[in-house]
């Protein structure tokens, strides 16, 4: 889930408003939000730092320090607008994909597939957690040790293949969507023999079956010339491969 | 021996045209009623049934990636049941030689929002 801080820069008309955000901005928003209070074991304080003003998260033991500055200038570069309530809002949705706490992803963390590149070119198993409406990647803390960071892993894998999915058959096409996890479909990949076994009940028995999968959105299955014709005009990035490569794709 | 480019569907350009679900509807109906019944020619029918696995893609493609067809619905104005679907100039062809095509679904892929 390699994405910009805060998004896609805006279309052609937002970029030739060259309102610049400001460190006091970006300041005066944090100040905000802390006096409105945020949720959970959340903390937030902004301390002055050798190199500037930073933010100070502490997320129920995980902490993340960033440069005012950092955020100003990616804020400014994402065309959020300089206004109270824009930075305040872009600052509620940095905050909502703050990094995951290593104990809430091994107490509820799903595997799903997700770019390992950030080319989008291969796929990797990636453990995610529901934060509101959003679906937040974990990546291992700094004081993460290897067998906890395995632990986690293998009870993702275990939450994943219990994650509901509904197939729809269209046609050749066989779709899983995540009805109750917007954004978890590709969980259904953890155990890839049931996908086919469900096709198969359905009357569908491709002789080469292709997935494809772009992550956070249904996965598709079909025989390998129909899985090229959906990929190949697809908006976005999406990967098609043979259904026995799912038993090898890694971690990303 | 493999098959000439033409008839591989990925290589070929697909050319969306935006048809209702009525125009979808009749699309499929002619193409199957022309597959069950004279004999056609078996290139005809590759394509034909090309056309058949195009109208299933283009639904698959509406329920993956709904965005980018709603925006071009948005910004058109069109209704909530007009979708791309992606044909090739033989599998147009094949499709606008089928004499039992209803002239509204021929209309629908040769001109209106496909002009």
């Amino acid at each position: 889930m390699s994405e910009a801080l805060f998004g896609a820069p805006a279309g052609l008309f937002q970029r030739l408003n060259r309102a610049e955000v400001r460190v006091a901005d970006v300041r005066a928003a944090a100040t905000r939000l802390i006096a409105a209070g945020v949720d959970g074991d959340l903390r937030i304080d902004v301390l002055d730092g050798g190199r500037g003003p930073m933010l100070v998260l502490d997320d129920a033991g995980r902490r993340t320090r960033v440069l005012l500055g950092e955020l100003a200038v990616e804020m400014t570069r994402a065309r959020v607008a300089a206004t109270p309530d824009g930075v305040a809002a872009a600052l509620t949705s940095w905050l909502a994909r703050r990094p995951v706490p290593d104990e809430l992803a091994a107490a509820a963390g799903v595997a799903v597939l997700d770019w390992a590149d950030a080319r989008r070119t291969a796929l990797g198993w990636r453990v995610v957690v529901h934060r509101g409406e959003q679906v937040v990647p974990w990546r291992p803390s700094s004081t993460a040790t290897l067998p906890a960071v395995h632990r986690t892993r293998s009870s993702a894998l275990g939450r994943a293949a219990t994650v509901e999915a509904t197939l729809r058959i269209s046609g050749p096409l066989a779709l899983w969507t995540s009805p109750t996890s917007p954004g978890l479909d590709s969980a259904v990949l953890v155990r890839p023999e049931v996908l086919l076994a469900e096709m198969a009940a359905h009357g569908l028995r491709p002789r080469d079956a292709h997935m494809v999968v772009t992550p956070r959105r249904p996965v598709a299955c079909a025989e390998a010339s129909v899985a090229r014709r959906l990929g190949a005009e697809a908006a976005d990035d999406c990967a098609i491969l043979p259904w026995r490569a799912l038993a090898d794709v890694g971690w990303a | 021996m493999s098959l000439p480019p033409a008839l591989d569907p990925v290589n070929a350009v697909l050319v969306p045209h935006w048809l209702s679900a009525g125009d979808r509807m009749e699309l499929e109906r002619a193409v199957q009623s022309a597959l069950a019944g004279g004999p056609v020619h078996p290139v005809a029918a590759v394509h034909l049934s090309e056309v058949l696995t195009e109208l299933h893609v283009a639904a698959a493609r509406e329920v993956v990636w709904p965005a980018p067809t709603a925006r071009v619905r948005r910004a058109t104005g069109w209704d909530a049941d007009v979708v791309p679907v992606r044909l090739s100039a033989v599998e147009l062809a094949s499709v606008l030689s089928l004499p039992e095509l209803a002239p509204l679904a021929r209309e629908a892929l040769t001109g209106g929002r496909s002009a």
